[in-house]
């Protein structure tokens, strides 16, 4: 094992691993606007709609990503290429079990940083 | 990639630990040279997972007709849950965020810290090393005025491992080696700096001088 090896990070990789309260907002409430989108629109749209085969493809043939990518990023592909395809659960038209009612919100989203 | 299936840490311990592995290959299986589980992958046993869990009742129909929404193997074949919340996401999202070499960076960091404290404690001469090994440091309060007595040190160590866990200053686990009771610290945390092991060390010193004082 290389006793050079750095103790400590270079600072942008440490701003990666401990973000401020201004990134942890920013990032927060763009999650929180999805998913606000995301539960209010459900009833609205198809009950089911499958994941195309060609984005399917493309989840699992992906390689795993070498560097590290922008929460934007990563957040406008979620949106773009996850979220438009539940499994139906959740929408009040799906009747195979499973829901999301929205007060489970505040202990998902609580429940991210304990580790009892 | 696929978000939905989980185990892709993994791939990132993997990536980040090659290195010591292959420096222990030899050790772990019998001298070929690769270990058997040096292949990253999703997940390692996916067929013995679906042996074992595959349950499917007539209320879940699987014709195995892919082109259809009940052809492709449920989830809830692999595990006890029915269905599950979207677990996945969170590694699918982490690996994107960092990339493999941010994992390798970060665990390579943890292992060089270990190091790290593993020469404080070398350097100082009322601790004992036991182990280190990837992040991990087995230590113990053992001052040259023990002469080595297991019994004393064990009850030593326990009282100081209390002790130091209610002063909430820093928290230790801890194990047995070859029979003796040890402290043992692990890294993981990418806040974690060297001031801060530093800082445990002489914490440590500090409360085993102590007790060893009061006659523990």
């Amino acid at each position: 094992m290389p006793e050079s090896a750095a103790l400590e990070f270079a600072p942008e990789m440490r701003q990666r691993w401990d973000w401020s309260t201004d990134d942890m907002r920013h990032c927060g409430h763009l999650v929180v606007d999805l998913i606000a989108h995301h539960l209010t629109s459900l009833p609205e749209r198809p009950v089911f709609r499958p994941l195309p085969p060609e984005l399917a493809e493309r989840f699992r043939s992906a390689a795993l990503p070498l560097t590290g990518q922008d929460p934007e990023e990563i957040l406008a592909e979620f949106a773009r290429d996850v979220e438009p395809y539940p499994f139906g659960n959740g929408h009040p038209h799906a009747f195979m079990g499973g829901s999301t009612p929205p007060r489970r919100l505040l202990g998902s989203l609580l429940r991210c940083w304990p580790r009892p | 990639m696929n978000p939905s299936v989980a185990g892709g840490n993994h791939a990132a311990t993997y990536a980040a630990s090659q290195r010591w592995l292959d420096g222990h290959a030899n050790r772990s299986s019998g001298g070929s040279g690769s270990t058997s589980r040096s292949k990253p992958g999703w997940c390692w046993y996916a067929t013995a997972m679906r042996d074992t869990f595959s349950l499917v009742p007539p209320y879940l129909r699987n014709d195995g007709n892919t082109d259809e929404v009940f052809g492709p193997p449920w989830f809830s074949e692999y595990g006890f849950q029915q269905t599950r919340g979207f677990r996945a996401l969170k590694v699918w999202m982490s690996l994107k965020y960092h990339g493999l070499s941010g994992y390798a960076e970060a665990i390579t960091r943890d292992i060089a810290l270990a190091e790290y404290l593993a020469r404080l404690v070398d350097a100082s001469a009322d601790l004992g090393r036991l182990a280190t090994g990837l992040n991990i440091v087995c230590f113990r309060y053992a001052p040259p005025s023990s002469h080595g007595d297991a019994a004393r040190l064990d009850a030593l160590n326990k009282m100081l491992l209390e002790t130091l866990q209610r002063r909430e200053q820093a928290f230790l686990s801890s194990t047995t080696l070859d029979g003796m009771f040890v402290l043992r610290a692990c890294i993981i945390n990418p806040r974690t700096q060297p001031g801060d092991l530093e800082c445990l060390v002489a914490l440590v010193r500090e409360l085993g001088a102590q007790l060893a004082g009061g006659g523990v």
